[in-house]
C-alpha cells in the first residue's frame, strides 16, 4: 500500500468503527489493528482520529450532478439551495451521535482545517451573484457573506438535529429556511404583491455585487469564518 | 428532615446561592479549574450537601443560561408593551450572545459541549420566548420595517439556528469577534430592516 491508499483506506475503515461502536469508543489501537498497521506507521501519516472524523465530514460533492458546475441553470435558487443542501447531507448522512462527536472535537480543539472544496465554492459564490444581479436573492450581504450566513445555518442546524429529540431531516422545511436566509421572492406569502413596487424600489438600491478579495487565509469548520466577510456586511 | 427541605423557597434560594457562587468561580478561575470540593470550601458546606441541591457540576451552566433567558423575557415583554418590536426582536435574537458574552468562550464551550455529551439535551429557546419572538416578526412586516416577507415562524426558525451556529462559531474561534454587532449584522441582512 502507498501513503495515499494506507490513508484512504483509515478514512474507510475508520468511518465505519465510528458509526458502528460510536467515536469515543474506538482507539487509535483498534483502528491501526483493523487496517494492519502500527501506531507508529499511523502518526507517521501526520493524522490523529479527529482528522479521521473530520474528514468524514467534508463533503464530497459528487452528489451534486456534474451539470452543476457547469451549466446555466434553469432555477438560479434552486441550485443554490441544492450547494448548501449538500454540505447538511453529508452530516446528517453520519448520524446524531457522530455530528454531537464532531461538534464536540471543534468545541474542544478550536478551528479545524476543514476547507471548502474550491470549485464549489466559486460556483456557489457565482450562482449568488447571478440570482442577486437578476433580483432573486434580496438579503442584503455581499455573495461572500451570504455564503457564511448559509454555512452558519448549517452549523446551527446540525446542533439543532443532533440534540433536540426525535428530530428527523424534513427536506422540505430544511431547505425552505436557506429560502428564508436568501430572502427570495418566491418564500413570501400572496400579501405581499402590494409590497412589490416597494421592494423594487429597494432592489436597485442594493444591486452593488462586491466581489470580496480572495481570501484563502483561514478557512474553519463548515464554513469559512473570515474577518474579511465579516466586516463587509 | 431538615429546615430546608420543609421549605421549598429556602431549599430554592439555597440552590442558586450555591449556583451563583460556583458560576462565580468558573469566570474567574476557569472551569476545569474548581473542583466540587472548592466550590463547597468557599461554601462552608459539603460535599454531599452540595449535591443534593446541584446534581452536576455543568448544571450551573444551564441554571446560569436559564436565568438570562428569563431576564430576556422580562425585558422583551416591557418593550413590546410600548410597542418597540424591533428592539424587543433584537434584545431575544442577542439572547444567546448575550449568555455567550457573559459567560465567555470557554464556559460557554463547557455549556455546549455538555449539551452534546448529554443524550436528550438540546439548546430550547423557551416557549414563551418563542412565542415573543414570532408576534414581534410579524408586527414589523406588517409594519415595514422588515422586509423579509417569508412566515415568521419560519424565520424564528432560521434566526434560531442562525444564532446557534454563530455561537459555535464564536466558541470554536476562541471569542475573536464581537458575537453581538456580528449577529446584527447578520440579521440585519436577512431580515432585510427598511
Amino acid at each position: 500500500m502507498n501513503r495515499q491508499e494506507k490513508i484512504d483506506t483509515l478514512f474507510e475503515k475508520s468511518l465505519k468503527m465510528f458509526q458502528e461502536k460510536g467515536y469515543d469508543n474506538v482507539k487509535v489501537t483498534d483502528i491501526c489493528s483493523a487496517v494492519n498497521i502500527t501506531k507508529p506507521t499511523f502518526y507517521a501519516l501526520h493524522l490523529t482520529k479527529d482528522d479521521l472524523l473530520k474528514h468524514a465530514f467534508q463533503a464530497d460533492y459528487d452528489e451534486l450532478d456534474p451539470s452543476w458546475y457547469d451549466k446555466e441553470p434553469t432555477d438560479l435558487i434552486e441550485a443554490i439551495v441544492d450547494g448548501v443542501e449538500v454540505v447538511n447531507n453529508r452530516a446528517v448522512s453520519l448520524g446524531k451521535d457522530l455530528i454531537r462527536a464532531f461538534l464536540k472535537i471543534n468545541l474542544t480543539k478550536a478551528s479545524l482545517d476543514v476547507s471548502w472544496n474550491q470549485p464549489w465554492k466559486e460556483r456557489m459564490l457565482w450562482l449568488i451573484q447571478q440570482a442577486k444581479s437578476q433580483k432573486l436573492i434580496l438579503n442584503q450581504a455581499d455573495a461572500e457573506m451570504i455564503l457564511n450566513e448559509c454555512m452558519l445555518y448549517n452549523v446551527g442546524y446540525a446542533l439543532y438535529f443532533s440534540t433536540e429529540p426525535g428530530v428527523t431531516l424534513d427536506r422540505d422545511t430544511y431547505r425552505y429556511g436557506v429560502r428564508v436566509l436568501l430572502n427570495t421572492p418566491r418564500s413570501r406569502n400572496r400579501a405581499d404583491s402590494e409590497k412589490e413596487k416597494e421592494t423594487d424600489r429597494f432592489n436597485t438600491e442594493q444591486d452593488e455585487i462586491r466581489k470580496s478579495p480572495d481570501d484563502q487565509s483561514k478557512p474553519g469548520f463548515l464554513f469559512e469564518f473570515s474577518m474579511k466577510g465579516r466586516e463587509q456586511v | 428532615m431538615n429546615q430546608s427541605e420543609r421549605r421549598p423557597e429556602i431549599a430554592g434560594s439555597k440552590q442558586q446561592l450555591y449556583m451563583d457562587t460556583a458560576l462565580q468561580l468558573f469566570l474567574e478561575h476557569g472551569y476545569d479549574d474548581v473542583s466540587v470540593s472548592e466550590i463547597c470550601k468557599v461554601l462552608h458546606i459539603t460535599k454531599p450537601t452540595f449535591y443534593r441541591y446541584v446534581q452536576a457540576k455543568e448544571l450551573v451552566l444551564v441554571n446560569a443560561f436559564e436565568k438570562m433567558q428569563k431576564d430576556v423575557i422580562k425585558e422583551v415583554e416591557q418593550l413590546m408593551k410600548h410597542n418597540q418590536y424591533k428592539d424587543a426582536l433584537m434584545y431575544s435574537l442577542t439572547l444567546a450572545h448575550h449568555a455567550a458574552s457573559t459567560l465567555g468562550f470557554e464556559l460557554f464551550a463547557v455549556y455546549l459541549r455538555s449539551l452534546l455529551s448529554n443524550e436528550g439535551t438540546s439548546w430550547q429557546y423557551s416557549p414563551v420566548l418563542c412565542r415573543l419572538m414570532i408576534e414581534s416578526i410579524a408586527k414589523l412586516q406588517q409594519e415595514g420595517t422588515i422586509r423579509n416577507q417569508a412566515d415568521p415562524k419560519q424565520i424564528y426558525h432560521l434566526l434560531v439556528h442562525l444564532s446557534q451556529g454563530i455561537a459555535v462559531g464564536w466558541c470554536t474561534e476562541h471569542g475573536a469577534f464581537d458575537l453581538k454587532e456580528f449577529y446584527e449584522k447578520i440579521a440585519g441582512s436577512v431580515l432585510g430592516f427598511s
